[in-house]
């Protein structure tokens, strides 16, 4: 998987959005972030390791207590992404905007030489 | 100039494009599906679009191939499975061999508004798994407000 795609995998997840969430407030253990989710350590480990690998986080090596941390520029590829193809997008129905204005100023002229 | 939202929620698996036009549906469905017109919107600056085939009936086939400035080509194509002028368009969608992306089902409704019309035009992957595969892939068909919603989500403190 390439990097992007794997950004927007770990991000099609709504507990690893609240972990997000939750680490953009600070760094958290893994029992931290364990607790508002009612969910094992186990559990919450494999999110972190899938956010890790998609370069959204990043862990302290400390064997005991790996605090998570969320990556200051961890969202600019995606977002950058996101423009691009908003920006793509609005450029290809603006220019189909202007081809049928075109189109109707040419009907006007044509009625008005019936 | 009509207003584009483009639209990707979390955990669906359609990518919703939504357009408001300044013409009834019968000028803007007459302008969206015809050929000729085509490669003078649906490319830009780093894309050229030639239409190869394009036989708007039930049945008929279409096929397009965009081609990036380095000479790369991508040819599409897909198949009309439902033509109700000027309201409804069902067809499908998918990339010949070797393109990033699966199958697409593409659901396009023309809706009069008070000055124009609203196109809402719906991508549905086969699984959510299938869509997230392709946001990222380059989406060459489509844009995105993947939910900013998202990314705010994420992020909120």
């Amino acid at each position: 998987m390439d990097a992007l795609s794997a950004t927007f995998a770990a991000l099609a997840d709504t507990t690893r959005r609240a972990i997000l969430a939750r680490l953009a407030e600070g760094e958290a253990t893994v029992a931290e972030l364990a607790e508002p989710f009612d969910m094992t350590s186990q559990a919450v480990s494999k999110h972190l390791r899938v956010l890790e690998e998609a370069g959204l986080i990043t862990r302290g090596r400390r064997a005991q207590w790996r605090p998570s941390r969320l990556r200051e520029d961890a969202l600019d590829d995606a977002t950058d992404w996101l423009e691009h193809h908003r920006a793509a997008f609005r450029q290809r129905f603006d220019a189909l905007d202007r081809e049928i204005a075109a189109l109707r100023r040419d009907e006007e002229n044509l009625d008005g030489n019936h | 100039m009509g207003t584009t939202e483009l639209m990707i929620e979390p955990g669906r698996q359609d990518v919703v494009v939504v357009h408001d036009f300044d013409a009834p549906p019968e000028i803007a469905f007459r302008a969206y599906t015809d050929p000729e017109l085509m490669p003078r919107w649906k490319g830009s600056d780093r894309f050229a679009v030639v239409v190869d085939e394009h036989d708007l009936r039930v049945g008929g086939r279409w096929r397009l191939v965009m081609t990036r400035g380095d000479g790369t080509e991508y040819p599409m194509r897909g198949v009309f499975h439902e033509v109700s002028a000027p309201h409804r368009l069902v067809s499908t969608f998918e990339f010949e061999e070797g393109g990033p992306g699966a199958l697409q089902l593409l659901v396009e409704t023309f809706e009069p508004t008070a000055s124009g019309c609203r196109l809402t035009s719906v991508s549905l992957f086969a699984s959510v798994e299938d869509r997230d595969r392709w946001v990222p892939s380059g989406g060459l068909e489509s844009g995105t407000r993947s939910s900013m919603a998202l990314l705010d989500q994420a992020l909120a403190s």
